[in-house]
């Protein structure tokens, strides 16, 4: 069954976060250049995802951006969501293999 | 060959058993059952000419039956002992007009013959005469050297003691015994012990010749079976002292003094004949190491094949070695390229880098595709090519048709897959690529399409497949091989090895003895708690770490494939049960081992003193009829042996005595059934057979009738 997550933008001075509302809510740093915090993020999503993928209803995500913002890291979160909705549609036929 | 010189076919006396009765049928179909060759018929004090020639035609194309006659015999003593005699199938009338004449109408509980008569009436037939000897109804002392004394020919005068025992110990002191299985009941005729005889003498005659120790004919009973002449050394290792031996193709014993190179023989045999034959050569003793030998094991003769394994997953065990995660895409790509977006304008005339990508990642499907495709075009070639479609093509067209549609069918789904993943990947490259292009030509940052997370989830699953493969082939089960027959422990049953092939994981490395753990346990043990780290933690934080640690393990332990875990052992079992035998059952155990087990692939047998760590008793039940059934399944044995069981009880074809005086050592060649043996060196030196095999292997005669007197005494 496909869930819609909702992800919203949290601007906060200096740090920029897109925040995915999950049962707990998972944050990805759209004002960081670093590749840790991102992988730390894949690692998290990926255990998401495989469970939801594993479980008895077999959950697919995608995801929605709520934002209003007309900022740059509304374009880029626009894109990036683009992107990982793509992605995840992938992933779940390699899952399947 | 077998013989029976005492039997009976009709219950005569008050004392003889019904069973001793039988009908002409019975009477062939046993003889036929037992396999004997030549049988006398020696009823009590009665022959029955008419029932003799009946059973002996019965059996004609099989079995020479000889007539003869167990008779009541009584002179000097007062005890009544019983004397065979046996007559040649020519001199049946005579023979029986002999004995109506001397029975009369006694009846047979009641008649007596004396030693005198028996030594007179009987002569011009050339009889062989068999008196009980050291068993009931044995005649007295005195009437039995009233036999020896009057009898026309002392070489016609057999003994018959009570067992088989006794025979060899009675043989070598010049008593020359035969033993006749006295039937009781015609019903287990087949299960009595009987003489056997080396060589195939023809008729009564030959029997004669043989009694007689007709040097002629004995030596060209002995020649057929010669082989070769063959040098051997006193030294074998530096070729000194050469002498010549024969060697013939049945048993041949050494014995002598010790010391006197018994053993060179066997060496120097050993060296001449293994460039042109099979040789297995035996040592007696202490047989730890052979044993030891025998549940030795060499994992590097086994592979994962042995366990039916379809590879030996090297390609995992690399994947994960060389594993390191895919790098996120930074959000500085999207950053960089929306801070320009103005300039952007042109790019976006280019919809398709807009465009969602495949990201497929079904090469795998593809490969299995064409994989399934060969193995359906292999089977139709093999199936058309068999026996069982050639023998009927007809019944079979359908299941060919059935296959050809098969077949057809998984190519259009290999190219469907083929297709749709060239024709995606083709699609996400033509967008990578236009993205670049316009890129370099507005020098601007191309728009990002990807995240990179399909690559890392996608190459994180492939590692969490890897991991799972390993783990799930290293818990395969184990191969338990035929178990192997080595040999039976005397009563207690029949001993075999087995031989478990295995791969060493968490589920078994605790269970499993170290020493067939390569010495590697403490490795396998970290190797199999990391991998199932790596599983359990699949989604930890620091599962990058978990990889690493992994991959160290991997690296240090030079872990190619899955060969690296295979385990071997073999265990001895008696009646299923693992056992550990005795120092002696490794003696009985390695014997038949190799006499027995690898018979076939041996021409020639050459034994060092087997008899050691053995008792007379299994040396008697076991290894002398294994000499026999080597000779007789036509190998040549060679053996060195101080045992009298083993150099007498094989009836051997040739001696070899070697004997050592003042540093002087002489070599004697000859045989048991010449009674002669000649020295090498000088043709007039002979020696008695009989008389050297008494020093040499019965410890003298005092010994000697030591040993026969109480035989005698308890039979």
């Amino acid at each position: 069954m496909e869930k819609i997550i909702n992800v919203t933008i949290a601007r906060e001075d200096d740090i920029v976060n897109l925040v995915f509302h999950f049962e707990s809510e998972l944050k990805l740093n759209l004002s960081s250049s670093e590749a840790k915090p991102v992988e730390a993020f894949f690692q998290k999503l990926l255990h998401i995802v495989f469970r939801a993928y594993n479980s008895e209803l077999q959950d697919t995500f995608k995801f929605q951006l709520e934002d209003k913002g007309e900022d740059l890291f509304h374009d880029v979160a626009e894109k990036y969501l683009l992107n990982l909705n793509s992605e995840i549609k992938s992933i779940y036929s390699s899952l399947d293999n | 060959m077998k013989i029976d010189l005492h039997v009976h076919t009709k219950n005569c006396k008050s004392g003889d058993t019904k069973n001793r009765n039988v009908t002409t049928d019975f009477f062939a179909q046993k003889v036929k059952e037992a396999d004997v060759k030549v049988l006398a018929i020696t009823n009590h004090n009665h022959f029955d000419l008419s029932q003799y020639q009946e059973l002996r035609e019965s059996v004609k194309d099989y079995c020479d039956v000889w007539p003869g006659v167990e008779l009541d015999v009584k002179e000097l003593d007062t005890n009544i002992g019983h004397v065979i005699v046996v007559v040649s199938p020519d001199f049946a009338v005579k023979f029986s007009n002999i004995l109506i004449k001397k029975i009369g109408n006694t009846s047979c509980d009641n008649f007596v013959m004396s030693v005198t008569d028996l030594t007179t009436i009987f002569n011009e037939l050339n009889p062989v005469i068999i008196p009980h000897f050291y068993k009931p109804k044995s005649l007295g002392q005195q009437d039995m050297a009233r036999l020896e004394e009057l009898i026309y020919n002392r070489r016609r005068l057999l003994k018959e003691p009570s067992n088989i025992t006794s025979i060899g110990v009675l043989n070598a002191y010049n008593h020359k015994c035969l033993l006749g299985s006295d039937v009781k009941d015609w019903n287990t005729y087949e299960k009595c012990t009987f003489s056997e005889f080396k060589y195939d003498f023809i008729g009564f005659e030959g029997f004669l010749k043989l009694l007689d120790k007709d040097v002629a004919y004995i030596t060209d009973l002995l020649n057929k079976k010669f082989l070769s002449e063959v040098t051997v050394y006193g030294n074998h290792l530096t070729k000194e002292f050469p002498f010549s031996i024969k060697v013939y193709n049945d048993v041949n014993i050494i014995f002598g003094d010790k010391g006197s190179g018994k053993s060179e023989i066997i060496a120097s045999l050993e060296d001449y004949f293994k460039s042109s034959s099979k040789v297995l050569r035996y040592s007696g003793g202490d047989k730890e190491t052979w044993f030891k030998n025998l549940l030795q094991v060499d994992v590097s003769q086994h592979s994962f094949v042995d366990l039916g394994l379809p590879n030996d997953l090297s390609s995992h065990f690399k994947f994960v070695k060389d594993y390191t995660d895919e790098k996120p895409i930074s959000i500085d790509e999207y950053v960089k390229y929306f801070s320009n977006e103005s300039k952007n304008e042109k790019r976006k005339c280019f919809k398709i880098i807009g465009l969602e990508k495949f990201n497929d990642d079904s090469i795998e499907t593809i490969n299995t595709c064409k994989n399934e495709h060969n193995i359906i075009g292999l089977f139709i070639e093999t199936f058309i090519e068999s026996q069982i479609y050639k023998n009927n093509p007809e019944k079979y067209a359908k299941l060919i048709e059935e296959l050809n549609n098969a077949k057809a069918d998984s190519y259009i789904l290999f190219t469907e897959q083929w297709i749709k993943y060239y024709s995606h990947t083709l699609f996400d490259f033509s967008i990578d690529i236009i993205n670049q292009a316009i890129s370099e030509c507005i020098g601007n940052p191309p728009v990002p399409t990807t995240t990179g997370f399909f690559k890392f989830a996608s190459n994180r699953v492939k590692l969490l497949k890897s991991l799972r493969s390993i783990k799930g082939t290293l818990e395969t089960e184990e191969k338990t091989y035929p178990r192997i027959y080595i040999g039976d422990v005397g009563d207690k049953g029949s001993g075999y090895v087995t031989e478990h092939l295995r791969l060493i994981s968490s589920l078994n490395v605790d269970n499993v003895d170290a020493k067939y753990q390569n010495g590697r346990k403490e490795k396998y043990k970290v190797f199999n708690k990391s991998l199932e780290k790596l599983i359990v933690n699949f989604f930890c934080e620091n599962y990058s770490q978990f990889i690493s640690d992994f991959q160290a393990t991997i690296t240090e332990y030079d872990i190619k494939n899955i060969d690296y875990f295979l385990s071997s052992e073999k265990v001895f079992t008696l009646n299923n049960i693992v056992y550990n035998p005795s120092r002696g059952e490794k003696s009985i155990l390695a014997m038949q081992h190799d006499f027995v087990s690898k018979k076939d692939q041996y021409s020639i047998f050459l034994m060092d003193e087997p008899e050691s760590g053995l008792g007379n008793e299994y040396i008697e039940k076991n290894i002398v009829p294994l000499i026999k059934d080597l000779a007789k399944s036509g190998k040549t044995i060679y053996i060195a042996t101080h045992n009298s069981n083993i150099a007498v009880r094989s009836l051997p074809a040739n001696t070899i005595l070697k004997v050592v005086n003042n540093e002087n050592y002489s070599t004697y060649q000859g045989s048991m059934f010449t009674n002669k043996l000649i020295n090498l060196e000088d043709a007039n030196d002979v020696k008695e057979w009989n008389t050297e095999s008494e020093k040499h292997l019965e410890g003298g005669k005092q010994a000697f009738e030591e040993r026969g007197y109480y035989y005698g005494e308890n039979n």
